[in-house]
């Protein structure tokens, strides 16, 4: 038992120590560039007002972002308001916070890769694992190795593009671009699922198409090489079923790295799928950070990126605490002997 | 004495870009009901192939091109799929040579030893497992609580032992095991033998060990035949070969061992050996 709580702890130390490392490094490279962050805001203003930006209004930007203290009081605010929840406002959008902007775009970008995700897993893995296992002796199944191949080689914008000329522009069958028709009431109703399913449908078909290709090869070698060890020769020797080989245990075994693999993205998701979301103004957070960083607007920039790196790191520590469960060669603590 | 296990004329071929390699090539060999027969060789020489053959395991490209493999009559070669895989275990077992790594990590003793009984139609309730396996597990020299571990929290020998407690979990007439021991070391390997030596004893299953230790083969065996590239040199008494060799190859393979072994151990492997014959037969 002291053994796997000294592992947990471990693990949960070095989670703390990573995101308070990348919340100090997102911190101070936006005030280590050269420049104001602010310059921006002054040139708009400046192209609105017609004139030089009065020296009492930039000191009043100045406060307001906190920029008027020495960076070390600047460093513990920014502390302080992270734990409540605020990330301040965006530059571009000011006064619009940044937290809503994020909240605002966390759910297109976690509905459409989570979903996605799971599918190209799933069916990659599935796939891949039966072509592994017929290994050839299957043509029809054996066709699928060079499509994926191509598929995993594709630049994901490219199948995109395509996708959005073909299926959208061609032949009008889904919608160019959005997450929904603008000015359709958002609510919870039948037409509007339906309008949010359609305009999900070729981002979500050209990540998955990506993917897929990917998952299938990495689930095909896994079971090849499962096929070459010993427990699987000594599991036919004593007379299993190749059915029970299969799944109990070419499988199984195969999907322990699988599985590692499946977990790691699922902490990628926030990033969003940024090409896909830009090609398709999906209004995810790639989209957002894509956005950001050609305004410059590093708060909304430091806010994705802490999102971001924080869920890699609630990712991992999860994969950390659940390995333990699934591969009983990593178990810890008390169970030899 | 009656065959149990009948090969006649087995040939091995797998294709090569060279043409194909001759693998095993016209082997004959006889197993007795009970007997204990090493199998000889240099590494390479086919001794592994005959193995899988009698299991009908060749993996392609490797195919089994000619010959017979009769088990109490009946020609493994003509069985379907299925009957073949419901002799495997039940009426040949075989100990693999890879045997540390025979036992899937994941998965906990109980449930490997299980599947191979649930795979051959014996179905029991809980406790009638726990109890079977409990049994065959004693029988090895382990403990039943073994069961409830991962095979990474097993050394090497109690991994073989799992290994041979599966393999006569169905009193199979036929053990084969390919160089079961050749992993462990020098003092877990004898023990690993005597308890094979026991429980093929216990059972009556006719045992075709292969291996390249000298020693261990005296002990064990009561006939020996030795390989090389596919054929059978020589089959003969255990007394004969290490005494007075036919086949010059294993003349040379006799010669070719450390000299001390020769004059001394051998001597005195040869001896406890002729003990242990003497032994068995005088019990039986
Ligand atoms: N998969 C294979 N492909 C090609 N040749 C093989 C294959 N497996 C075995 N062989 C050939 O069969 C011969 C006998 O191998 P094996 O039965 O494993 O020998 P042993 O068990 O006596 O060391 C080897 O010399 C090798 O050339
Ligand atoms: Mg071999």
């Amino acid at each position: 038992m002291g053994a796997f709580w000294k592992y947990l702890g471990n693990r949960i130390l070095i989670f703390i120590i990573t995101v308070f490392l990348a919340v100090t490094v997102v911190f101070l490279v936006p005030r280590w560039l050269p420049g104001d962050p602010l310059q921006s805001v002054y040139s708009k203003m400046a192209g609105v007002g017609g004139g030089a930006v009065s020296d009492e209004l930039i000191a009043e930007y100045r406060r307001r972002f906190g920029l008027d203290k020495s960076t070390f009081d600047q460093y513990i605010s920014f502390w302080r308001e992270l734990l409540r929840g605020n990330l301040g406002y965006s530059i571009a959008s000011f006064p619009t916070r940044v937290s809503t902007i994020l909240r605002q775009a966390v759910p297109w970008t976690i509905g459409l890769l989570t979903f996605t995700t799971l599918v190209s897993w799933l069916l990659g893995s599935l796939l891949g694992a039966m072509v592994g296992w017929s290994d050839g002796k299957s043509k029809k199944l054996n066709a699928l190795v060079p499509i994926a191949l191509v598929l995993y080689t594709t630049p994901y914008y490219i199948l995109a593009i395509l996708l959005v000329f073909l299926l959208a522009y061609r032949w009008a069958i889904f919608p160019l671009s959005g997450a929904y028709t603008l000015g359709a009431d958002k609510e919870w109703s039948w037409s509007f699922a339906m309008d949010v399913l359609e305009h999900a449908a070729l981002p979500a078909l050209s990540i998955i198409l990506v993917s897929l290709g990917w998952w299938f090869l990495s689930m095909r070698s896994l079971i090849i090489s499962e096929k070459g060890q010993d427990y699987i020769l000594w599991a036919e020797a004593r007379g299993l079923p190749k059915r029970r080989i299969f799944w109990s245990y070419a499988f199984r075994n195969a999907l322990l790295p699988q599985t590692t693999g499946l977990a790691l993205s699922f902490g990628h998701i926030v990033g969003g799928a940024l090409i896909t979301e830009v090609i398709f103004a999906y209004p995810g957070l790639g989209y957002v950070i894509y956005n950001s960083i050609q305004q410059l607007d590093f708060p909304v920039i430091q806010g994705t990126v802490l999102l971001l790196i924080v869920s890699v790191s609630v990712a991992n520590l999860l994969i950390d605490m659940l390995y333990p469960i699934i591969d009983p060669r990593i178990r810890i603590g008390d169970g030899g002997n | 004495m009656n065959s149990v296990l009948e090969i006649i004329d087995l040939e091995v071929h797998f294709p090569t870009r060279r043409g194909p390699v001759r693998a095993v090539d016209g082997v004959s060999l006889t197993l007795h009901a009970g007997e204990r027969l090493g199998l000889i060789g240099e590494s390479g020489s086919g001794k592994s192939t005959i193995a899988l053959a009698v299991m009908r395991m060749i993996k392609p490209p490797g195919k089994i091109v000619g010959g017979q493999i009769l088990l109490d009559g009946v020609d493994l070669l003509t069985l379907s799929d299925e009957a073949m895989r419901r002799t495997r275990l039940a009426e040949v077992a075989m100990v693999t040579q890879g045997a540390m790594n025979s036992l899937n990590p994941v998965i906990k003793i109980r449930s490997q030893m299980i599947d191979g009984l649930k795979a051959h139609g014996v179905e029991l309730s809980k406790s009638g497992y726990e109890e079977k396996l409990g049994e065959l597990l004693t029988a090895v020299g382990l403990e039943p609580g073994v069961v409830d571990l991962y095979p990474h929290e097993l050394s090497g020998g109690m991994k073989q032992r799992v290994c041979i407690a599966t393999a006569i979990s169905l009193k199979p007439k036929v053990i084969i095991a390919d160089e079961p021991t050749s992993a462990l070391d020098v003092v877990v390997q004898r023990q690993v033998m005597q308890t094979l030596r026991r429980v093929q004893d216990e059972i009556g299953a006719a045992v075709i060990l292969i291996g390249h230790d000298m020693g261990l083969m005296a002990q064990f065996a009561q006939r020996v035949a030795v390989m090389r590239r596919g054929h059978i040199l020589e089959d003969s008494e255990v007394h004969q070969i290490f005494a007075n060799p036919k086949d010059p190859y294993t003349r040379e393979l006799m010669e070719s061992l450390p000299s001390f072994d020769r004059d001394t151990r051998f001597m005195q492997v040869i001896e406890e050996a002729a003990e242990e014959v003497a032994a068995v037969a005088a019990a039986q």
